[in-house]
């Protein structure tokens, strides 16, 4: 720790200097400089709040055959905009902290750094700040379902880099009079857009089956082979999940070992016949319609 | 010797500085005096690199400070017209990020923050936000960053700027000290009666253009003018200050 008190070079000296200053704006500055510090805080565990009642399911479903995590699927899209979106909000309030500003240069006129350092450590000092917020909104999932962390992670790491994308793109493209106010409005719309994507977040999470919207989370494209159990037939399923017509007599306990539409599921794992198409999955398909989302929904 | 030759900087093809030629002894306090948009802080700028000339260089002891600027910048004080400083940051943070910069160790450089904060009265105030400080006490702040490492050049755009009546003589004082150590002065100023008694030699920018370099005690004789103050009326051309207060009674009257 004494070494780290000494002087450094530059480069290290700014970066130290703009990460501890990570956080503090015009609009706090004062005596009461911790309030954006809670905000960002709070926004950083708020995901634990989220993530902490669902972590003996992540572990159920984990263990589940590939047919059941359909509807995991679909909670984990839910999941990964949440992240996202608290990334990018993170992202919003540290929006004229991303890459140096006049500010910075005006500042540090006449002290012996070249402009490349200024911009050096100020990057460096947001690489160190989205490993921190990448890592402190997903360390917690890591342990719990480490496939879906590593996604949720990739998913944090483009909202964060892709702000500084369009940041620099404005800093590089509008002119010096313009770049404060369109730079004012992208910031406004982009928060707003990340607000909302966070309250959609939840809807993406509700059962594929209750939204209707399965198709659209589900390929149809994928082939699905099914083991047919006792006599050890495969049943290979055509793209447009109706069986072909040996598609008779499959019996519980099929394994599919390619991501399938619910609705091919829910016919195999009722065990029944059904001639008339597995196709369309949806509440209007009757009995075996109960189905693996429904199921998943009252057994979790 | 700080020389400057031939720089001229353009914006969009309009001229701020045209071919402006002059040089700083060491032991000089040179006084760098013009109207409002003459071309003063532009030529300021350019000293410490935070503008390019656009034709002209700037040499220190023979060599263009533009080929090491951070070698020029880790021997040059500069004191801006504008306080640049962090809000967030206290006045005693704001001379920490500066003296790091500087390469100053820690120990020497906590040493000498508390030696200059306690000579300018902002002890008590080191731990309070610049945002909360006044003009002066900012001024301060800068004052002390740009003395902070003991620079062999000055650099100072309006640095009485908000000083109080004992702050600013103390500051006259110590200008003539450091140009009797050998320190080279740049001194920009407004202030007329200031230039007078603190610079041994000024020059006078009209439009971008130097109309006189010379000491003001020559300048004195030469033009037959008993003040400086005279001798800038008429070189940068300035109006009647009398016909212009009254055009400005008679505009807010109207």
């Amino acid at each position: 720790m004494k070494r780290l008190e000494e002087t450094h070079g530059p480069v290290f000296e700014l970066t130290r200097h703009f990460l501890a200053h990570m956080f503090d704006s015009e609009l706090f500055a004062g005596r009461d400089r911790w309030r954006p510090v809670a905000i960002a805080a709070f926004m950083l565990l708020l995901h634990t709040a989220v993530l902490l009642p669902k972590a003996a399911r992540y572990q159920r479903l984990s263990r589940l055959p590939a047919p059941l995590l359909a509807n995991e699927l679909a909670d984990e899209a839910g999941q990964i905009t949440l992240f996202l979106a608290i990334a990018g909000l993170v992202a919003m309030l540290r929006w004229q902290m991303l890459l140096p500003s006049r500010r910075d240069y005006m500042a540090l006129a006449s002290l012996p750094i070249r402009p490349r350092q200024i911009f050096l450590a100020r990057f460096v000092g947001f690489l160190v700040f989205a490993a921190g917020v990448v890592a402190a909104l997903n360390a917690p999932l890591g342990p719990m379902a480490p496939s879906r962390g590593a996604a949720s992670a990739l998913a944090c790491i483009f909202a964060l880099f892709s702000m500084v994308a369009l940041q620099g793109a404005l800093t590089n493209l509008l002119p010096a009079k313009l770049h404060a106010r369109v730079s004012a409005y992208a910031q406004g719309a982009l928060a707003a857009a990340f607000f909302l994507a966070a309250l959609e977040s939840w809807h993406i999470g509700d059962s594929p089956e209750q939204a209707g919207g399965v198709d659209d989370l589900y390929p149809r494209n994928a082939s699905c082979a099914l083991d047919t159990g006792g006599d050890g037939r495969q049943l290979d399923l055509p793209h447009d999940g109706k069986p072909g017509p040996d598609a008779v007599d499959v019996r519980g306990g099929e394994v599919c070992d390619g991501l399938c539409h619910p609705a091919d599921l829910r016919s195999a794992g009722a065990g029944r016949r059904d001639d008339a198409g597995v196709g369309r999955g949806g509440a209007d398909d009757g009995a075996p319609g109960a189905g693996i989302a429904d199921y998943l929904r009252t057994a979790f | 010797m700080l020389e400057i030759e031939g720089l001229t900087k353009r914006y969009h093809r309009v001229a701020a500085l045209q071919d402006v030629s002059f040089s700083i002894r060491p032991g000089e306090i040179l006084g760098y005096l013009g109207p409002n948009g003459a071309g003063k802080s532009t030529t300021v700028k350019i000293l410490i690199g935070l503008l390019e000339p656009s034709e002209g260089r700037v040499l220190r002891d023979g060599r263009s400070v533009i080929e090491d600027l951070p070698a020029f910048q880790r021997r040059l004080g500069y004191v801006p017209e504008e306080p640049n400083l962090y809000p967030h940051l206290s006045g005693r943070e704001y001379l920490q990020l500066a003296g790091r910069l500087r390469g100053i160790p820690r120990a020497a450089l906590e040493a000498k923050i508390e030696r200059f904060l306690r000579l300018f009265s902002l002890w008590s105030d080191r731990d309070a936000p610049v945002t909360f400080y006044s003009k002066g006490m900012r001024q301060k702040i800068l004052l002390s960053a740009a003395l902070l490492h003991n620079p062999e050049v000055l650099i100072l755009d309006e640095p009485m700027s908000g000083l109080d009546v004992g702050a600013a003589l103390v500051l006259r004082e110590l200008l003539q000290k450091l140009a009797a150590q050998g320190k080279t002065i740049l001194f920009s100023s407004h202030v007329l009666e200031v230039v007078e008694k603190v610079c041994s030699r000024v020059v006078i920018l009209s439009k971008g253009r130097v109309v006189a370099d010379d000491s003001i005690d020559r300048l004195r004789e030469l033009m037959q003018l008993p003040s400086l103050e005279d001798i800038f009326a008429q070189l940068t051309e300035e109006r009647d200050t009398a016909v212009a207060a009254d055009q400005i009674i008679e505009a807010m009257q109207a």
